[in-house]
């Protein structure tokens, strides 16, 4: 337990004023209650809403005076003055009463507005939270075609009530929770009671409690923090935008994290092939899904390993490749003076590089960037000879294939590890690509997310769930599920 | 503590690249591509090994230059002589500069020399090398193969891509290197393999007329077939008794029949086509010696009919089932004469089919008197043959 | 404590029988009878591995090298024990030194032998370090893959028209003789009697019932899977070529093409050839990790697998010459020296003693 007000009016204030000095943003604004009462309300400008205070704390206090009067008269004793004001005068829906010193000082920076009346040791805490804040828009990491256009915001308030709107029950739990020393950041656990397990809960929330950090600036630092393997490329734990992609997974017994200024809520546990849907599959038809789904899988793949592959079938095993297209390989080869490899990963850093750029830069200088130097570059390289045509062609569908993964951070694993494969294609041909596959697989098969298999339902089967991942099956046959995922 | 394997292994990988340089990798474009390999046999004995090496340079897409002449031929012919093929081998290697790879090399093809003084003691290179392909194309040539690979084509840009087209066409006796091997191995059986020869430009009639580009051309031809006793050739078919020969080796997969209508019928020719075709045997193998009956069994349609049989009528149409079953069991006859009588040797295989069915008599008494035997062996020919198709009218146009 | 599926145990014991019998052929001395030979040897082999589960049965719970303590005496029982973990390392030594022979045949001809096995063997070092489950979920998730595979090939070879039913014929012309003489004793125990390795896994079963039931159904798809291979190389390669052939089936992959688009697809077969040999190798691994931990009570598994690993690429990288040293060993002097004793022998006496035993225990 810190200190505590005072009582001391000067003293407190000084107090305040001492905590907050080369603070331009704090404001002090002093009023006098009924001739007697000296009172001052603290509120930082740019969280609050002005006008609010304005007019549900200012005006009612200065204007309403014959009624506190008439109230003070009937009660004499000082000390319930903020009891009455918080009751009857001001017409705060929130507020609260509190009287530790580093409460209130935390309250301040969080957003709140605070009155203290002279001789009183207690200060009336109200929310008048009015930060400017960007409004709903859709969530530009995930589009969809077909499927609600909302997305989540940087306001931790908005985004529990898109969820909300979402999942009109009491049983959707919403706990609170602030971590990081400095960053005092919300995080709001959510869940649907008594369909994500208790056991999964308690995990969430002990892992939770485990965070030492000073701050939390987005979503991926409680991601990091929490999650089961740091060493591994692979998200373990799902981060979107979308409401409806949250609401989904609330309802098969999974918990979110909503975090405080970052539209990028998290989602646990996570399997791998969670990962590889999109919440459009489940608003499609379901043959078109579970075909989309297939073709994802398929270009994931692909992505992973088509450069390597290109370069282990024409260093290793040309014979695999049919007569005509090795011949055509070879006369586009032929003036190329990098071995396949050296080439490869001049093209795929290239790619990697343009695609970076592209993204930092401006965003209309960037499109124009990343489009007309793929083309210069592809087109310019093959002609002057320093990569083969068919090459330029791998590399662009690689490239498009990597666009596939409904979960960027999946996508970037891919990425990654796209480049050790090339090495051991470079080395070790098929075989080396095989020894990375292998570990590629024994690696996922060891990760879990939150105790959950990360290959489940693959690996460990289970034929029930395998429904809704290598198929999508018609709703009607999906009722089921809602249960049985969590496990 | 998990860790530690992860970056143990991530390490090695990422050091085996710097450790390692290149040791088995080949760049494509340091490798020349051996697309047919001909063998011939000199007059020293010696084995002449001829390997046509794909020039990728003038067979890809990228000469945008247009100067090079459409039939510049992509092949390099390059000839070595050796006691094995291995050491021609290596004597064609010291003269390209790129490694002669031949797992694209589908076709082989075996001079006529070589083929009569027996073709095992090169199989076995073929069979053993991992490079090879066992499934290439054997082909036999008439004369040099190594003339067969010069050969400058019209329409592809390699001599060994007709080949194999032509091989892989189904009115070709098309015997993969593996189904040779197989079929020289198996009791009782012989091999047969396509033959292939140039058969030079026809310069006989209106030779001073015709186009000079075309006519000076010679053309490549893969057609009819060549007979081996043992490993070695000991003859050739010509296209009417290897198409027998198909029928009886049930390789028969696409063919016309032409059969004649006599002239107290109408006159005129039937042609047939055969869909299906398979050729079942029924020996007898008992005191009395043996018999052997083929039932090759067939499913045609009737394509051209110059005759005035009408095709809708059932009788007609009975009538030119048995004119078709005929003509197929005169060409088998054909060539079965051919063995019995003319090379008095099995070269078509049929001790397998006994071994086939009496496994048990084939290896007691038979396997060693074969020879002998065969010649005598009375071979019964039923065709079964059913219409299926007539095509799309009844009768053919009769002018009154 | 770790706890396996039905499924998962199913697809580990027929990918551990599969084993490296998918590459070298199956019994291919028996000519165009092979398959039969291997229907017989699957037959007769499942009745060995009831054995097996009849032991098992008889001392629920413990593992095989526990049994022998058990009804043994540690005296006798504890020696004897430890010839099982050293076979097992024998035979993934065995399984390194195929990797030996086929990689630089197929894959990569220049490569040293020592980074393609050490590689090999860091990558089972991981594997095995990631515990027992893993290995089950590995072969839960591939046994589907390789099946699909299988179907994928049988499918482009009935397709490639290359396909001679006839070349089966005569059924059993060459008499039993030769089939026999493949079934016994190398088909039986080179292929089923390894199983007894699993006598170490089987107790990890989540449902200890369904432990027969499981095996029976393995076998016969194994038996039946390899039946089918075989028949398949001898209808497209002919007897001949599949006798005289060292990997059979590897040719048989040679044959086929994919309509002109992919050619050779061997280089591919070798690859899911290579996967199968990994997991197989693993699990001779594991099995002898986990028998060297119960025997010596280690606590941590961490040096068990690395001395392990490093005996098993010792013994692989030195125990042939070359390939035809390595089948000789294989099929003339291990089935009787070492897998006859170990394999029947000793289970035999095992399971007499047990039963008297037990026979005495109830009397009394």
């Amino acid at each position: 337990m810190g200190p505590t007000l005072s009582g001391n009016f000067e003293a407190d204030l000084a107090f305040f004023r001492e905590s907050f000095d080369r603070s331009s943003d704090i404001v002090f604004k002093e009023l006098l209650v009924c001739d007697g009462y000296r009172g001052i309300i603290i509120f930082i400008d740019g969280l609050v809403d002005v006008s609010l205070v304005d007019m549900h704390i200012i005006t009612p206090l200065l204007h309403g005076r014959s009624q506190l009067e008439l109230k003070l008269n009937e009660q004499v004793k000082h000390h319930n003055v903020q009891a009455i004001l918080q009751k009857s005068i001001v017409s705060a829906c929130q507020s609260k009463l509190e009287s530790e010193m580093h409460t209130i000082v935390s309250a301040i920076t969080n957003g709140d507005t605070i009155l203290i009346l002279e001789s009183s040791s207690e200060a009336l805490i109200f929310d008048m939270k009015g930060r400017e804040a960007r409004a709903v828009e859709e969530a530009a990491s995930e589009p969809t075609i077909r499927g609600p256009r909302e997305g989540f915001t940087e306001k931790l308030r908005t985004n529990t009530s898109l969820l909300r709107t979402r999942l009109k029950t009491n049983k959707l739990k919403m706990e609170p929770l602030t971590i990081g020393d400095v960053s005092n950041t919300d995080i709001v656990i959510v869940y649907l009671d008594g369909v994500a397990k208790t056991e999964l809960i308690d995990e969430v929330r002990t892992r939770l409690g485990r965070i030492k950090i000073d701050a939390i600036l987005e979503s991926g630092y409680i991601e990091e923090l929490i999650e089961d393997n740091t060493y591994s490329p692979f998200p373990q734990v799902l981060s979107t935008e979308r409401p409806d992609r949250v609401a989904a997974a609330l309802l098969e017994g999974k918990v979110s994290l909503l975090i405080d200024n970052t539209p990028f809520a998290l989602v646990l546990p996570i399997t791998f092939l969670g990962l590889m849907q999109s919440p459009e599959d489940y608003y499609q038809r379901y043959m078109i899904s579970t075909a989309t789904r297939w073709l994802r899988y398929w270009l994931a793949f692909i992505a992973l390993t088509f450069p390597s592959l290109y370069i282990a079938v024409t260093t290793f095993h040309q014979e695999m490749v049919p007569t005509n297209l090795l011949l055509s390989i070879a006369s586009s080869r032929e003036a190329v003076p990098f071995p396949a490899i050296i080439e490869a990963l001049l093209m795929e850093i290239t790619f990697e590089g343009l695609r970076e750029a592209g993204i930092r830069m401006p965003r209309p200088v960037g499109q124009a960037v990343s489009i007309v130097g793929a083309l210069v570059i592809g087109q310019a390289a093959v002609q002057a000879g320093i990569v083969s045509a068919i090459l330029v062609i791998i590399v662009s569908f690689t490239g498009i294939a990597s666009f596939i993964f409904p979960s960027y951070s999946l996508g970037i694993a891919a990425r990654l590890l796209r480049f050790p494969l090339m090495f051991l294609a470079g080395t070790l041909g098929l075989y080396g690509i095989l020894l990375g596959l292998l570990v590629i697989c024994i690696h996922l098969l060891r990760l879990r997310s939150f105790g959950v298999p990360y290959l489940s339902p693959v690996a460990p089967l289970s034929l029930n769930n395998l429904k809704d991942t290598l198929f999508r099956v018609p709703w009607r046959n999906l009722i089921h599920r809602r249960r049985g995922i969590g496990e | 503590m998990q860790v530690k394997p992860v970056i143990l292994s991530m390490m090695f990988f990422l050091i085996l690249p710097l450790l390692t340089g290149c040791w088995s990798k080949v760049e494509v474009n340091d490798v020349a591509i051996v697309t047919a390999v001909g063998l011939d046999k000199t007059d020293k004995g010696k084995i002449q090994l001829s390997l046509e090496l794909a020039v990728p340079r003038l067979l890809g897409v990228t000469n945008q230059s247009g100067g090079e002449k459409l039939e510049a031929k992509a092949g390099w012919i390059l000839s070595a002589e050796g006691e094995t093929i291995l050491e021609a081998y290596r004597y064609i290697q010291q003269k390209v500069q790129r490694k002669i790879v031949f797992y694209h090399s589908k076709v082989i093809v075996i001079g006529e020399k070589l083929a009569r003084s027996g073709v095992l003691p090169v199989l076995d290179f073929f069979e053993r090398y991992k490079q090879s392909q066992i499934k290439s194309h054997i082909l036999f040539a008439k004369g040099k193969a190594v003339d067969i690979l010069e050969y400058n084509p019209v329409f592809e840009k390699l001599s060994s891509e007709i080949m194999r087209e032509e091989a892989k066409s189904k009115k070709n006796v098309s015997v993969r290197l593996l189904q040779f091997m197989d079929m020289l191995v198996s009791p009782g059986n012989t091999p047969m393999a396509a033959r292939v020869q140039l058969i030079p430009a026809q310069t006989d009639k209106n030779s001073g007329e015709s186009d000079p580009g075309i006519s000076k051309i010679s053309s490549l031809s893969v057609r009819g077939a060549a007979v081996f006793h043992k490993d070695q050739l000991i003859g050739w078919l010509n296209e009417t008794e290897t198409r027998g020969a198909m029928w009886l080796k049930n390789r028969m997969k696409d063919a016309v029949t032409t059969a004649e209508v006599p002239v107290e019928k109408g006159g005129g020719r039937i042609s047939a086509q055969v869909h299906t075709a398979s050729t079942k045997y029924h020996t007898l193998a008992g005191t009395k010696g043996i018999t052997i009956t083929v039932d090759p069994y067939a499913e045609v349609s009737i394509f051209e009919n110059t005759s005035k049989l009408d095709m809708s009528s059932p009788k007609d149409l009975e009538y030119v089932r048995t004119l078709v079953t005929e003509d197929v069991k005169a060409r088998i006859e054909l060539v079965c004469r051919e063995a019995q009588l003319g090379y008095k040797k099995d070269i078509l295989g049929f001790g397998h089919i006994i071994y086939r069915q009496h496994p048990k008599q084939w290896n007691k008494s038979y396997a060693k008197e074969w020879e002998k035997l065969f010649p005598e062996v009375p071979i019964n020919i039923t065709p079964h043959i059913t219409i299926t198709q007539v095509g799309l009218t009844n009768k053919s146009i009769e002018l009154e | 404590m770790v706890r396996v599926s039905g499924y998962q145990l199913f697809a580990t014991t027929v990918l551990f029988q599969l084993g490296t019998t998918v590459i070298f052929g199956f019994a291919s001395p028996a000519g165009r009878d092979a398959w039969i030979a291997m229907l017989l040897s699957a037959f007769i082999g499942m009745f060995m591995i009831l054995g097996y589960i009849a032991l098992m049965n008889m001392m629920p719970g413990l593992s095989l090298v526990e049994w022998f303590p058990k009804q043994f005496g540690p005296w006798l029982g504890i020696p004897i024990a430890w010839f099982y973990p050293l076979l097992f390392i024998y035979d993934a030594g065995r399984g390194i030194s195929d990797l030996k022979e086929l990689v630089p045949l197929t894959l990569l001809p220049g490569t040293p032998t020592w980074v393609i096995l050490g590689s090999m063997m860091l990558v089972i070092m991981y594997f095995l370090s990631s515990g027992v489950e893993v290995i089950f979920r590995f072969a839960g998730l591939l046994f589907p893959i390789i099946f699909f595979l299988f179907v994928a090939e049988i499918l482009l070879l009935l397709g490639s028209r290359n396909v001679h039913f006839d070349n089966l014929q005569p059924l059993l012309g060459e008499g039993w003789g030769r089939v026999w003489k493949t079934v016994w004793p190398f088909g039986i125990l080179q292929t089923f009697g390894e199983t007894i390795e699993f006598a170490m896994l089987w107790s990890f079963l989540r449902k200890p019932g369904q432990l027969a039931g499981i095996n029976i159904i393995a076998v016969l798809v194994t038996g039946v899977t390899i039946a089918v291979f075989d028949m398949l190389a001898i209808m497209v390669l002919g007897e001949g070529v599949f006798q005289r052939n060292i990997y059979p089936l590897l040719v048989l992959l040679r044959q086929l093409s994919i309509s002109d688009f992919l050619d050779n697809l061997d280089a591919l077969g070798v690859m899911y050839f290579m996967t199968t040999i990994f997991l197989k190798i693993s699990l001779h691994l594991m099995t002898a990790v986990l028998a060297i931990q119960k025997l010596t009570s280690a606590k941590s598994l961490r040096l068990p697998i690395l001395i392990v690993t490093v005996t098993t690429l010792w013994i692989g990288s030195n125990m042939a010459r070359n390939v035809t040293d390595h089948i000789f060993v294989g099929t003339r002097i291990l089935p009787y020296n070492l897998w006859i004793p170990l394999f029947i022998v000793i289970p035999a006496i095992l399971l007499m003693v047990a039963w008297i035993r037990k026979k005495a225990g109830t009397a009394l």
